[in-house]
């Protein structure tokens, strides 16, 4: 396992940014509606959002960040690293967060680089921050850290184990150096046996159930044990447990499996779906604008294999939005 | 694993049949072809595989069940995987 610590950091704030669409699985075609009822019973999701074909993935961006800017009464002049986590179609040329900087007007001075990742990408992506963050001279250095796809656009519509579980969002996270004396723990894996559990072909993703969950299941217990370990967490009582949201059938397991309080496990599942590496932050920041949240353990698994998970602290005044495009 | 209980054929039935919602538990049996199954689909294989996951502590993967054609081909598969055989 490679386990690591970073001190003084602090998540100040998310936005995130869905399309206006929304989908509801208890209209999907080709399916009996007892088939329908079981899906949705057994996944957690009825919604989803989808993107209209013609929408591009970088506007979402763009309208988070200035959103997030806003919010956090950040300046664009301020921002010292800029990373986007994406798995969009292809590798656009120039990056990602090349073409954000240009549409953020966001100064010389700013580190960007992109981070192909999906499910287990937003913890991946904050120990990328804070690594790099450490690393600066600057005192009181500030991050913004995109994630998120257009998943739909990556689905064949005729494939109904699929197409009901992914939904389109991203999300903009403000991270600052902070000398708060606070010490995020982190434990980043990878089985690249499972790398066919999910993967694009003919550019279209290929989720094989059964493997995903068997993967999920066998990995993610002790990964999870490993950070509690590190972090000296006997057993998270106190702490939220925000998993990355795969489906309902395994995020439960996983809650049992660990012996969790489900009620200390957000799901976003019912509403949003499977929003790829924007689903942890989503699923965050709705639990933290209804409880008080310091530190929060977060696990993203997937895509990969890939495993993520982090013990992290949240800003007192952490700002969370929601904002349709 | 999680439970090392032995697997019987008659509890393996009585969860096939709950799990693929087969009415008549008795109509099912050892040469049974579970892709025939009227309720057998993608969902309620990862259904069933989950659920021996749970009860046994076995990991079926996808190629293991790909390989498999009869009930007693899966019921065969658990029992050496709780063996320790594999």
């Amino acid at each position: 396992m490679a386990l690591s610590k970073l001190p003084n950091f602090e998540l100040v704030g998310s936005t995130i940014v869905i399309p206006k669409n929304q989908e509801d699985n208890s209209f999907l075609e080709g399916l009996t509606r007892l088939e329908k009822e079981q899906l949705i019973l057994h996944t957690g999701i009825k919604f989803r959002r989808v993107a209209p074909e013609s929408d591009k993935i970088e506007n979402y961006f763009q309208l988070g960040i200035s959103q997030l800017l806003e919010q956090l009464n950040w300046e664009p002049s301020q921002i010292d690293v800029l990373i986007c986590v994406t798995q969009s179609l292809q590798t656009p040329i120039p990056s990602f967060s090349c073409q954000i900087h240009g549409l953020m007007n966001f100064p010389l001075g700013t580190l960007c680089y992109d981070i192909n990742s999906g499910c287990s990408g937003f913890v991946y992506g904050i120990h990328t921050v804070m690594s790099i963050m450490n690393s600066l001279s600057k005192a009181n250095a500030k991050a913004i850290l995109c994630c998120g796809d257009f998943s739909s656009q990556l689905i064949d519509k005729n494939d109904k184990s699929t197409l009901p579980i992914f939904s389109d969002a991203v999300s903009i996270s403000g991270i600052e150096k902070k000398n708060t004396g606070m010490i995020s723990h982190f434990n980043l894996e990878t089985d690249g046996s499972g790398r066919n559990a999910i993967f694009l072909q003919d550019k279209t993703m290929k989720l094989n159930g059964i493997d995903v969950f068997n993967y999920s299941l066998k990995l993610v217990p002790n990964h999870l044990r490993e950070l509690f370990k590190r972090a000296e967490i006997e057993f998270p009582e106190k702490e939220v447990v925000v998993f990355h949201q795969a489906n309902k059938l395994i995020n439960d397991s996983l809650i049992k499996r660990l012996n969790l309080d489900s009620n200390k496990v957000p799901s976003t599942l019912y509403q949003f779906g499977n929003t790829a590496s924007a689903s942890i932050p989503l699923s965050l920041g709705i639990y933290a604008n209804k409880n008080s949240v310091t530190r929060a353990i977060l696990c993203g698994f997937g895509v990969g294999f890939s495993l993520a998970s982090a013990l992290v602290y949240l800003s007192s005044d952490y700002k969370f939005c929601i904002i349709e495009k | 694993m999680q439970n090392s209980q032995k697997v019987s054929f008659s509890g393996f039935q009585a969860l096939i049949a709950s799990e693929l919602m087969v009415l008549e538990a008795n109509k099912i049996s050892a040469q049974t072809q579970f892709r025939l199954l009227p309720n057998w689909s993608s969902l309620n294989a990862l259904l069933l595989i989950s659920k021996v996951n749970e009860i046994y502590g076995v990991f079926i993967s996808s190629a293991d069940l790909a390989s498999l054609t009869t009930l007693e081909d899966l019921y065969e598969l658990i029992a050496k995987n709780l063996d320790g055989v594999k």
